[in-house]
């Protein structure tokens, strides 16, 4: 009788698999999204963001990244709000106006705006707010571009004028980040973050869990629809998503093409998304293998950034070919074609062989191990490291690395290529360094929008597509997942910074 | 009570400090800047210098031990480089969701393993023997990751009845606590109950077969009576102990757990503060994790020599 | 967690249950590991497809002939990566077993007999590795190292010395007092002598079971490190990192999941099968 037992074991091993194997293969509906409604007063939303937040201050780093927008918004309503195709449009501030010379910026905030205890927040406060974050003690990422200000002068309680050392015709998009949003340097909420002037305020909050909002009383805009938002730290992708399914939560934020594909494919689910998540290979030109602008070209001319589009985003997002691809006015310019015989002469028996390094994120090994099957159809051999998240910053900063896969939202404003292509840009890894494009570049900080602007912008994009620093390669999608019941959001597809200010969205009206 | 205390209690806090000694030596060798890590990608090197001496980084590893080691000694574990909260009290507000998932699992895998396994030893080949062995045989060959992205899927995607993630304190919302727990519980309750079972059924079977046992069962004990009260007891010593290794080693059994289910538990806090390089919560977290350790194994030596007297001689 | 399994000693030896495997359980439990060898090893030779190779024509496919596991969201061969995997599982398995089991009991053993300051400072390093939160420090070890395979396997092996040395060398203490080790003393034999040809030979038997069961955790422990996000990276197919790559397609392609997972599965239960018919084997 016991004879039995172990192979019975085995036998229901299979059973309990086969029978998970099929409850788990039911179709999904697939049915045309969202329907525009109406926005009902009230309710709670429960989103997930994709990091663990330890602190809800606004001068630190965690506050201005992309993901916690929704909640930076909610509490520090920035200055500045992105608009479509990389400008910029007024968002807690009434007007921001630039001179010629992008060195002298006068800001109006409207009448009567106040922090969330009731004080005004008046151009002094702004004037406050940008020392604190200039002072080394708050350890704040945004004290470079405060140390930028030269001087502010306040004209009243409503008007004020930057005076920058140096002309940056990008200002308006700082505004738009950490150096807007605007916070008391004098009241504290009981959390002891400096309290801002958001519509809304924090009610709770479990440092790495979760953090609720509710409608500030204070506010002096329009008052919000939603009671409440609770955010919840969820940094596991899969969860996010199946809890969303699960309904636990309402709204996700997510940046996995195939959770895009699921959701479009939902009738009861809505995707809000922009391509927002510029990729680009990265080539350490310190490294002797990547000397030779010909190999270089080659390199470039064996990656097919259609097929890295189809693969890794799924084709969703689109391709990139210089920094400014994202924007309105986007350069048109020759970047090399993607010609596997073109490479191969160069590439093909000539022993090519360097490491990828790409942040562990199951998207850009995925991304890296694309590049790398490309990349050896013409004959070069490649090794993918992944690093994680903490030091590969670290790794590319100190220029240890040979070749590297970085996604980046920098690209969503016109500031980011001198980030990247400047000799002195904090975002320049590759060392590049060419004199002409640095003259394109600093000329072009000191116009305003503009044709001329426009022109430096490609002059310096072409030079790119030559010299070929870094390889382009796509912009992924990157946004919100959320019950199709949810109402009022906008439109973020245009954007290039998917940044929702929450006050306008809410559950749809039965 | 025969257990030398002060021995035991010098080589514990011993065990406490070569811990700690590695776990800094360990930390300073992470690759990546924490001051990188705080201040975003957009510093400058000049504020991240500044920052890392404000943050006493540019200090070697053995000074900072040290300084660690005199502030656990006043209470003060330091403060968080991600929060900029003390470690202590983030800590201690982590250990409540940690411990309620401990807890109740340990509840579930005992009161799943105690009856089935005493009535299998009682009549060992029968249906129900044969039954709980190949279940236990099953349970123990699926990882508890398996488990947890199985039932995520069923119960909670397809089938909507519970939860798929999150967590509520059980003073805010008991109902809603509860309906979270389920599905963590079960998928660490249950293989751990599958270990219970198969060491309570051993020695509940050798001690069925006591000269003692069989008198009870002359005199006429009933089976309930005969089980629970005559060979529960003598046969726990050994489930003391797995249960003390299992509460001691909780930390990183609950930490698949919480990450599938998105627990705000210990666990969690110990990969995020990895992720940001928060060196000083990780130091904290392994020095409380060690104690725990250290805590129950002592607590189970003295429920051992409680229940079991042989053992405070070396018999067993 | 599967690492800490490592240190929970009791779980061997405490099932004394006398029930026995039916002799068609271990023969299919020996079938099947020697399948699965020989899969890993044909795979690792290279005769399958190859499981790094994306295929865009047949992303997320369903299993098939071509295809018995059905192919992932790149198109690569699930059923040639899971054997990858298995290759990468034994890999782990063996080491820790031969690396931690070895030095493990070497370290009980002369613990056991010298007795002493030996056995205080193995008392004490034991002690030490046990409170030490496993996941916490291999995952710093890996972000140091790298995640290669040795790097992996070494950690998961350095973790099961302490129990391995705890339980020899109490199997060593009372082999120790048996006679014919005494009579070996006294006779004059060299400590090295009694070390290979008395105590070793009986202390083996009594570890066999547990080294099965190291086997089956050291799998498991590869598959949630990896799970983790701090096992073998991807590309390279591991059978955790297969399970938890495959998690965000579940409901689109569950194949991708579920048929690696019940591969994971089934090998730990046909470990256990023959642990249990050794532990049996032994009374």
């Amino acid at each position: 009788m016991n004879r039995r037992r172990a192979s019975c074991a085995l036998l229901a091993a299979t059973i309990v698999g086969m029978l998970t194997l099929s409850a788990c293969s039911s179709p999904t509906s697939s049915s045309s999204p969202t329907v525009a409604a109406a926005v009902s007063s009230g309710g709670t939303l429960t989103v997930a963001l994709d990091r663990e937040l330890a602190t809800l201050d606004a001068s630190t780093a965690v506050m201005g990244q992309q993901p916690v927008r929704l909640l930076a918004n909610a509490l520090y309503q920035p200055l500045m709000a992105p608009a479509e195709g990389g400008t910029f449009t007024p968002g807690l501030a009434k007007s921001l106006e630039s001179d010629e010379t992008a060195t002298h910026w006068t800001l109006t905030l409207p009448q009567k705006v106040t922090f969330s205890d009731g004080s005004p927040l008046t151009t002094a406060s702004v004037k406050a707010n940008v020392e604190h974050l200039a002072d080394p003690a708050t350890k704040s990422p945004a004290a470079a571009q405060a140390a930028q200000i030269s001087g502010m002068t306040i004209t009243d309680d409503t008007t004020m004028v930057f005076d920058l050392k140096a002309p940056n015709a990008d200002f308006a998009s700082q505004l738009a980040r950490t150096l807007g949003m605007v916070t008391s340097t004098t009241a504290k909420d009981q959390f002891g973050f400096p309290i801002g002037a958001g519509p809304y305020t924090i009610e709770s909050f479990t440092p790495g869990d979760s953090v609720t909002v509710v409608r500030n009383k204070n506010y002096w805009g329009e008052a919000p629809d939603l009671d409440s938002i609770t955010f919840r730290m969820m940094p596991d992708a899969d969860s996010r998503f199946q809890s969303l399914k699960s309904g636990d939560v309402d709204l996700i934020w997510t940046e996995v093409a195939s959770q895009f594909e699921q959701a479009r494919s939902d009738s009861a689910l809505a995707v809000h998304v922009a391509p927002a998540a510029v990729s680009a290979l990265q080539l350490n030109l310190s490294n002797e293998k990547f000397a030779d602008v010909k190999v270089r070209t080659a390199l470039a001319q064996a990656i097919d950034r259609d097929a890295v589009n189809a693969v890794v985003n799924l084709g969703e997002g689109t391709t990139v070919d210089s920094p400014y691809s994202l924007l309105a006015d986007a350069p048109s310019i020759d970047y090399p074609k993607y010609d596997v015989d073109a490479a191969k002469k160069v590439l093909e028996g000539a022993g090519l062989s360097f490491s990828i390094s790409a942040d562990n994120s199951p998207d850009s090994i995925q991304r890296a191990t694309v590049i790398k099957d490309m990349l050896t159809a013409v004959g070069v051999d490649v090794e993918i490291v992944p690093v994680d998240g903490a030091s590969f910053g670290t790794a590319l900063a100190a220029k240890d690395f040979e070749a590297a896969v970085l996604v980046t939202s920098i690209f969503s404003d016109p500031s980011g290529g001198a980030l990247v292509a400047t000799s002195t840009g904090q975002y320049n890894f590759t060392g590049y360094s060419n004199g002409n494009v640095d003259q394109l570049l600093g000329s072009a900080k000191a116009l305003t929008n503009g044709p001329d602007r426009t022109k430096l912008l490609t002059d310096a994009s072409q030079k790119l597509a030559t010299d070929l620093p870094m390889l382009w390669l796509t912009a992924g999608n990157a946004g919100f997942i959320g019950s199709a019941k949810v109402a009022g959001f906008p439109d973020v597809s245009k954007l290039t910074l998917v940044s929702v200010q929450p006050g306008e969205i809410g559950w749809a009206a039965e | 009570m025969r257990i030398a205390w002060l021995p035991r209690a010098g080589r514990s806090l011993l065990v406490l400090i070569v811990v700690s000694a590695l776990t800094c030596q360990l930390a300073a060798l992470l690759p990546g800047d924490p001051a990188f890590v705080i201040l975003g990608d957009e510093s400058t090197e000049a504020q991240r210098e500044a920052l890392r001496h404000t943050l006493g980084l540019d200090q070697n590893a053995f000074v900072r031990f040290v300084n660690f080691m005199g502030g656990v000694v006043t209470g003060d574990w330091g403060t968080s480089f991600a929060s900029g909260r003390p470690v202590l009290v983030e800590i201690l507000s982590r250990v409540p969701a940690t411990a309620e998932l401990v807890i109740l699992s340990q509840v579930v895998a005992l009161a799943v393993a105690v009856p089935l396994a005493l009535h299998s030893a009682r009549n060992v080949g029968g249906k129900l023997d044969r039954l709980v062995s190949t279940g236990t045989f099953l349970l123990l060959a699926v990882p508890s990751f398996v488990v947890g992205i199985i039932t995520i899927q069923f119960f909670a995607v397809q089938l909507g009845w519970l939860p798929a993630s999150g967590y509520t304190a059980f003073v805010d919302d008991p109902l809603e606590n509860i309906s979270h727990m389920v599905l963590p519980v079960l998928t660490l309750g249950l293989a751990e109950g599958a270990v219970y079972v198969r060491a309570l059924r051993g020695s509940a079977i050798e001690a069925l077969r006591s000269p003692y046992a069989y008198a009870s069962i002359v005199r006429g004990a009933s089976d309930p009576q005969l089980l629970w009260w005559r060979i529960l007891r003598p046969s726990s010593s050994t489930l003391l102990a797995l249960i003390g290794v299992s509460l001691g080693v909780a930390l990183g059994g609950t930490l698949l757990v919480e990450s599938l289910f998105a627990i705000p538990g210990l666990g969690r806090l110990t990969v995020s503060s990895l992720g940001v390089r928060d060196l000083p919560m990780i130091q904290g977290v392994v020095l409380f994790a060690a104690t725990t350790v250290v805590i129950f194994g002592i607590l189970a030596d003295i429920a051992v020599s409680r229940i079991d007297p042989r053992s405070k001689h070396g018999l067993v | 967690m599967a690492l800490s399994d490592l240190a929970t000693p009791g779980v061997a030896i405490a099932s004394v249950a006398r029930n026995r495997i039916p002799r068609i359980g271990v023969i299919v439990a020996l079938l099947w590991l020697a399948l699965l060898a020989v899969g890993a090893l044909v795979a690792a030779a290279g005769l399958t497809a190859d499981p790094l190779t994306n295929d865009y024509t047949v992303i997320s496919q369903a299993p098939s002939l071509a295809h018995p596991f059905g192919t992932d969201n790149l198109g690569r061969d699930v059923f040639s990566r899971s054997l990858h995997g298995a290759g990468s599982s034994a890999v782990v398995a063996l080491v820790t077993v031969f690396v931690g089991g070895g030095l493990g009991i070497l370290l009980g053993v002369w613990a056991g007999l010298r007795r002493g300051i030996a056995d205080a400072i193995t008392g004490f390093l034991t002690d030490v590795t046990i409170a030490l939160p496993s996941l916490i420090i291999v995952a710093t070890v890996v972000t140091l190292a790298g995640p290669s395979l040795p790097t992996i396997s070494l950690t998961i092996a350095a973790f099961a010395i302490p129990v391995f040395a705890r339980l020899s060398r109490s199997a060593t203490l009372s082999i120790a007092a048996e006679n014919y080790v005494v009579a070996a003393r006294t006779l004059g034999a060299s400590g090295w002598r009694i070390l290979t040809r008395e105590v070793l030979p009986s202390v083996l038997p009594v570890m066999m079971p547990f080294l099965m069961t190291t086997l089956a955790t050291a799998i498991i422990s590869e598959g949630a490190l990896s799970f983790l996000g701090f096992g073998l990276r991807p590309p390279e197919p591991s059978w955790g990192g297969l399970i938890a790559e495959g998690r965000t397609q579940l409901a689109l392609a569950p194949w991708v999941t579920l048929l690696p997972a019940l591969l994971l599965c089934v090998t730990i239960l046909a470990i256990n099968v023959l642990g249990e018919h050794l532990r049996e084997a032994k009374r």
